[in-house]
């Protein structure tokens, strides 16, 4: 084993120990379900926007969208804008009423007015399919970054991931969870700092000349780069028929609001100014990394090139740390083995810090909405349900440990877009129809939450990446790689419809209570 | 674990004019925003998809359109979220004075 590699895996082995100290301290302060669940709504809006940030700036953001810039330049550039756009809608549509309309779940909020049991039922269903896409996409990235870092084997790789998460969650909880993606989000930030000067300096910090070295090549001091011509500027390289970038597009900006894992973060704040503040910091920290990754992205493609980064596996999701082995001074060198180290340790992080966040929804949804309240009605104490929350989160850890390993080849990011879908075509319109919409009933919830997620699930099945790519198909029955354009119409239209056909829920004061909560606080826990 | 909040009134509050009418002005404005921008946003996506000679073309250094009009949105994204935090201001005192007006007894009434 190299100096370097020591090195690298030293820094690997620090960031690991500062977490678990976090969580050793989280787990002493945890009592109730509260605190395991919602962090005992004591985080303030800034530190909560940190952990937004560290929750959604997953291995997709990191080593996705680096790859897919690096590979195909615009179309990877689409990604960085709608995954920020999203957050708009957050702000204003949803983080204050769903602050205050919930407690620990995203079914808390739609089922508040309408039958509990169908709608916790269909709710979990669907949060449980959005936590699955997107961390088997965490663990893809992970299995893949630990090859490269330490050469142990993709799959034993997941398995120490799956370890790691499960401690901060079951010990944990959601305090630790949440500290956990509060370090993540510096980190990361500081790495991509760090990398950004480096790149700056063999380009003069001009963003011009950098974009001339992807177009044109040169020498840019001392450091030889490929160019690729204007084409690499235009749009339209990884998605070639239009109707697919808009379906994309679509996706990308309203799947945010959709997203379980990142709503159930606005319960670990103690009122609505505090969600309201925390999601303006999320947006600032959020916006400035994805202007950032754009360059890195930029960077791979003209001092990689794409060969280098085909050859180190799958989907290009090893474009950033190999920018940061030449930064460093090439392979082979003491610098450039430490700083790719570093880089991929912090990747690492990264995605550890999601996937705990990840794990702790899905346990959530388990314990609080199917066990508690849907097979007990309510009547569990905590301890019980605490019990429960503890092996969900075991047995959602085997299992998405098991999916990536089978699904080993995917661009990370787009993986990540599935869960977008989903969550754009089920979660969203039951959420706003709900907070904003008084006619809205249970078999509209219902019947939008089924359609969204078997629409979405099956146009993944029948797309190419799938139908051809894994099944070994001729040709793909759904002709676009992202479902959007078709599910989230058709989420949106079944909450619509079936709420206008079927009788309205005989829910006037429930309704009074949810509207005055919702837009007040009053009463809010 | 489950708050008691029989002690507040709720049907009250939700039929005053003052509620109705903060609603009202909500709605309008959280709804309005977010569609105007979608629309806004589907306007760069559609021009990545149909106008690829467009969003290609340099319009200063080797920048080209599409990079500018893509970084544009970051920059109106952030301006809107500061344009909601200062209405949402507004909002909040509105919200505080029905509180003091139908709320329950502790909260002063």
């Amino acid at each position: 084993m190299s100096g370097a590699q020591i090195v690298g895996i030293l820094i690997f082995v620090a960031i690991i120990a500062l977490t678990m100290y976090f969580t050793y301290l989280a787990s002493k302060r945890q009592e109730g379900t509260g605190d395991f669940y919602a962090a005992g709504r004591s985080l303030t809006g800034f530190q909560n926007g940190l952990a937004i940030s560290g929750d959604y700036l997953s291995a997709a953001s990191f080593l996705g969208i680096a790859g897919l810039v690096a590979l195909n330049g615009y179309d990877g550039f689409m990604y960085s804008v709608g995954w920020l756009m999203g957050y708009l809608i957050v702000l204003y549509l949803i983080a204050e009423p769903f602050r205050n309309s919930g407690n620990f779940t995203v079914a808390d909020v739609i089922s508040y007015r309408l039958e509990q049991r169908p709608v916790r039922t269909a709710g979990a269903i669907v949060t449980m399919a959005i936590t699955m896409f997107y961390m088997i996409a965490q663990l893809v990235g992970a299995g893949a970054i630990i090859q490269l870092l330490v050469g142990i084997p993709y799959e034993i790789s997941l398995i120490l991931v799956g370890i790691l998460m499960m401690i901060y969650v079951v010990a944990g909880g959601m305090l630790a969870t949440s500290w956990v993606q509060i370090i993540k989000a510096i980190i990361l930030m500081s790495a991509m700092a760090v990398m950004i000067i480096f790149i700056g300096l063999i380009f003069n910090f001009n963003l011009s000349t950098l974009f001339g070295s992807v177009m044109n090549g040169g020498v840019f001091n001392g450091k030889e780069t490929v160019g690729q011509g204007i084409e690499f500027l235009e749009p339209g390289r990884l998605y070639t028929n239009p109707i697919d970038l808009l379906s994309l597009g679509i996706t990308l900006i309203l799947g945010t609001a959709g997203l379980s894992h990142l709503l159930v973060r606005f319960f670990t704040v103690p009122t609505a100014q505090a969600a309201r503040s925390s999601v303006v910091w999320g947006m600032i920290i959020i916006g400035v990394f994805y202007l950032l990754i754009g360059i890195i992205g930029f960077a791979a493609a003209t001092l990689v090139g794409p060969d280098a980064i085909n050859e180190a596996g799958g989907g290009g999701n090893m474009a950033a740390p190999l920018l940061a082995q030449v930064l460093g001074g090439g392979a082979g060198t003491f610098g450039g083995e430490i700083f790719m180290d570093a880089v991929s340790a912090v990747a690492f992080a990264t995605i550890v810090a999601v996937v705990a966040g990840l794990v702790i929804t899905g346990a959530g949804v388990f314990a609080h909405d199917i066990y508690t309240n849907v097979i007990k009605r309510g009547q569990v104490d905590q301890r019980k349900q605490f019990k429960v929350a503890r092996v969900a989160a075991f047995v959602i850890g085997v299992v998405s440990i098991l999916l990536g390993i089978v699904m080993k080849e995917f661009n990370v990011a787009q993986l990540v877009t599935y869960s977008f879908a989903i969550g754009a075509s089920s979660n969203l319109p039951v959420i706003i129809f709900s907070i904003y919409w008084k006619r809205f009933n249970t078999a509209g919830a219902v019947a939008s939450m089924l359609v969204g997620t078997v629409v979405t699930v099956v146009l993944i099945i029948l797309s190419p990446n799938v139908w051809v790519d894994t099944f070994g198909m001729q040709t793909a029955i759904y002709p676009l790689t992202n479902p959007g354009i078709v599910s989230i119409p058709l989420g949106f239209l079944a909450a619509v419809i079936v709420s206008l056909l079927t009788k309205p829920d005989d829910n006037d004061k429930l309704y009074a209570e949810m509207s005055v909560r919702s837009h007040t606080g009053l009463g809010a826990e | 674990m489950q708050k008691d909040n029989s002690h507040i009134n709720y049907d009250k509050i939700e039929q005053s004019e003052e509620f109705q009418s903060y609603k009202r002005k909500k709605y309008i404005f959280v709804f309005t925003i977010p569609i105007l921008f979608l629309f806004y946003y589907l306007a760069f996506i559609m021009m990545s998809a149909y106008m690829k000679p467009l969003m290609t073309k340099l319009v200063f250094g080797n920048f080209t359109f599409g990079y500018l009009f893509g970084a544009s949105y970051f920059v109106v994204v952030w301006i809107l979220a500061f344009v909601y935090v200062g209405v949402a201001k507004k909002y909040d005192k509105e919200v505080e004075s029905i509180i003091n007006k139908y709320g329950p007894e502790e909260k002063g009434a």
